[in-house]
């Protein structure tokens, strides 16, 4: 829909300069795929923690000094003196965290869903591009304060550079500008750290231009088909976007009113002291994983090489991944290796705080191993042999639960067996069932949406035309949970053991099928319709606890 | 100009213009960049920090003390004999990661004075003295481990403790740079 203000005023400016309608097909008619999560709200979380950051860092510098005598007094000055110093500075510095949360959780939602294949591989670098500028400008912004932490930690970051062949003595002389780090390289990253994020908001800006050339991808990473896929960026996402954030606001207020410093580090309320190293430097949270690589590696120029390796190798992630399928809903293996990634992130991260000695010497190299495990080879070879699940027909149709499995949610034992009705879909339902908690009255309870309550035997349904036997009866209140564990376990065994056999006959290849489960005593399934309407299906319920 | 031989000089006098305005453009830009780059490099007031003056006849032996040498600290240890033993018996061993003897680390007939810049050669932390597996040095960092002369024999750093350049003025002064 084209923008057609009324105003008049806007008229006149539109159509000299097309700002009103940019940004009017920017965020409000801008076709969205309708089935996005909360994972996806995260993008503007990070936008408006950017936006935060330079508003308070643009007033912090207002009473800040970067000079070594008086830096660390004159952030005591806006803690103490400065009118709500205390609450810019501590949005301030629990923003940086918070930025990296959002973003953290961001580039894992992409990876899951793989938001980087093809189109979006640009997208996906300049993103990279944005991580790396944000680590540098938190790094630079922890020095300001000029405590112990600030001053060590900028020596051991900038010797990085010192590992350097031939050169690393000059150019680590050049970036701190003299014989260790001291006046000129505090004046210096102020003078950077109040630049770099508006060079963060070009990109943010690149980064949402390559977004929208596309379009957004979805959690089924199928793409987009038509009109019917999509909704419109207001007030959908609107709406959706300004409910995360408000969830994600109450996070942060609760950090910056109750746990200030929980992120931070005592060692950096002491003023900085060029004489002592503190018995136990550690960088901010958000380093910690590289922190634990680069520790990982006896040598210093090897570790300094395979921790930036360890965010170079991000750049050709899209290139890395050879499965053609986007979402890892439907990558049975992937799924796995990515939550095994994302733990040994953790484990990386925990390491990073630790002391490096011992065990955490062994565990952190088995970790840093395990991580480029990921990339190489697991990724590329992943995509040749995992056989992948079948792809819904569209987003729509999945959204509507036209092809099956959808809004099925986990409530009941006959709604368990919608899938087999169509014959495909049984192993995405599955997976549903094991993740998805709909609470009782949730739409997702279908109009048929029964459990089958507990019983001690064998209990036979679907027998005859009628659609519910003796036996079934909707289910209620508390019994919710285990109800529904208990038909889910037992009506997919025999859903897919039916879909097993249905599908052999009817449908496609039983490849495409799990095999059926070993809890089945089961005769070929009963249809709700059609011509199969005779078939029995017993269903025995195995819960110990109900017996 | 409509023939074909003075198009083609045309053409090559126009490369030569196009070829030598930008070798110009591009002497004249690098040469405007170079203040900009140069300007991060150490100023002449930091570089004029070049030496200092250290009295040292309050230092007992096995006690150390620490000076400020260009904005890096300085260790000054008077060694004790035991240490000076330990330090000359590991010259041949073969954990040296940077082979060097006791006796190119100090100045001859001042064995007992040990002076080295006190900043871990691998990512710049001060390590922490009589400590470590060595009884040298040890740095909390990264856990590196220096010995008796301020070698380092194990961990992440690749090179010894930096001895930096230093002549004793008299026996209880010494001028380090």
């Amino acid at each position: 829909m084209a923008f057609q203000p009324k105003n008049k005023i806007i008229k006149w400016v539109d159509y000299r300069l097309p700002i009103f309608g940019t940004l009017h097909h920017t965020l409000v008619d801008f076709p969205e795929p309708r089935n996005l999560n909360f994972w996806y709200m995260l993008g503007s979380i990070s936008g408006i923690v950017l936006a935060l950051q330079i508003v308070t860092g643009i007033v912090l510098a207002m009473h800040y000094t970067p000079h070594v005598d008086l830096a660390f007094e004159s952030v005591e000055h806006i803690m103490r003196d400065v009118n709500y110093g205390w609450l810019l500075r501590y949005l301030h510095a629990n923003g940086a965290s918070m930025f990296f949360v959002a973003v953290y959780i961001h580039i894992l939602r992409g990876m899951y869903y793989g938001s980087y294949k093809a189109p979006r591989e640009l997208l996906w670098m300049i993103g990279v591009v944005i991580y790396l500028v944000m680590m540098a400008t938190a790094f630079m912004g922890y020095v300001l304060p000029w405590g112990q932490m600030s001053l060590w930690g900028a020596t051991v970051i900038s010797n990085f550079f010192g590992a350097i062949p031939f050169v690393g003595e000059e150019v680590l002389m050049w970036i701190t500008g003299g014989f260790s780090v001291d006046n000129a390289t505090l004046n210096r990253f102020f003078a950077l750290h109040y630049l770099l994020p508006f060079a963060l908001l070009g990109l943010v800006i690149l980064h949402i231009l390559a977004l929208h050339h596309h379009g957004s991808n979805n959690p089924l990473g199928i793409d987009v088909k038509g009109p019917q896929d999509t909704v419109p960026f207001h007030p959908y996402y609107t709406v959706k976007d300004m409910t995360a954030w408000t969830i994600f606001g109450l996070f942060f207020a609760v950090m910056v009113f109750y746990f200030p410093n929980f992120l931070g580090h005592p060692d950096n309320y002491i003023p900085a002291n060029p004489q002592v190293t503190p018995p136990h430097i550690v960088p901010e949270w958000y380093f910690l994983p590289f922190y634990a690589i680069l520790r990982s590696i006896p040598d210093k120029l090897g570790g300094v090489i395979v921790m930036f390796g360890a965010i170079a190798i991000l750049f050709i992630l899209p290139w890395l991944d050879t499965s053609r399928i986007r979402s890892g809903r439907f990558r049975p293996v992937f799924k796995y290796v990515f939550w095994l990634f994302v733990i040994n992130g953790l484990v990386l991260g925990y390491v990073g705080s630790q002391p490096a000695e011992g065990s955490m010497l062994i565990i952190g190299r088995i970790s840093t191993a395990l991580y480029f495990l990921y990339f190489i080879p697991v990724l590329p070879l992943l995509g040749l042999f995992e056989k992948p699940l079948p792809l819904p027909t569209s987003i729509a149709d999945h959204v509507l639960g036209k092809d099956g499995a959808a809004n099925a949610g986990c409530v009941g034992g006959l709604a368990a067996i919608i899938p087999v009705r169509t014959g495909r879909a049984v192993p995405e339902f599955r997976a549903k069932c094991r993740t998805r908690l709909h609470p009782v009255g949730n739409t997702a309870i279908q109009p048929d949406g029964v459990c089958i309550p507990f019983h001690t035997g064998p209990i036979v349904i679907g027998e005859g035309p009628g659609p519910f036997q003796p036996g079934v009866q909707p289910f209620i209140g508390q019994q919710t949970r285990q109800c529904r564990d208990t038909c889910c376990r037992s009506a997919i065994a025999d859903a897919q053991a039916g879909a097993h056999l249905l599908a052999r006959k009817l449908f496609r290849p039983a490849q495409s099928i799990q095999r059926p489960a070993k809890t089945q005593p089961v005769a070929p399934l009963p249809l709700m319709h059609g011509k199969a309407e005779s078939a029995r299906l017993t269903i025995e319920i195995r819960n110990p606890e109900i017996r | 100009m409509s023939s074909a031989s003075h198009e083609g000089e045309d053409v090559k006098r126009r490369d030569f213009l196009v070829v030598s305005a930008g070798a110009f453009v591009g002497v004249g830009v690098a040469g405007l960049a170079w203040p900009f780059i140069d300007q991060m490099n150490p100023s002449a007031d930091v570089l004029a920090l070049s030496s200092i003056e250290v009295d040292i006849s309050n230092v007992e032996v096995g006690q150390s003390i620490k000076a400020t040498w260009r904005g890096k600290t300085v260790f000054i240890r008077r060694r004790t004999p035991e240490e000076i033993a330990k330090a000359k018996a590991a010259d041949t061993a073969s954990d040296l990661i940077d082979p060097q003897t006791d006796g190119d680390r100090v100045q001859a007939g001042k064995e007992e004075w040990l002076i080295v810049i006190g900043v871990c050669t691998h990512l710049g932390c001060i390590p922490v003295g009589e400590s470590g597996e060595y009884d040298g040095w040890f740095c909390p960092c990264h856990g590196s481990h220096y010995d008796t002369s301020g070698r380092i024999r194990k961990g992440p750093a690749p090179l010894n403790l930096a001895v930096p350049p230093y002549v004793f003025k008299t026996d209880t002064l010494v001028e380090i740079g």
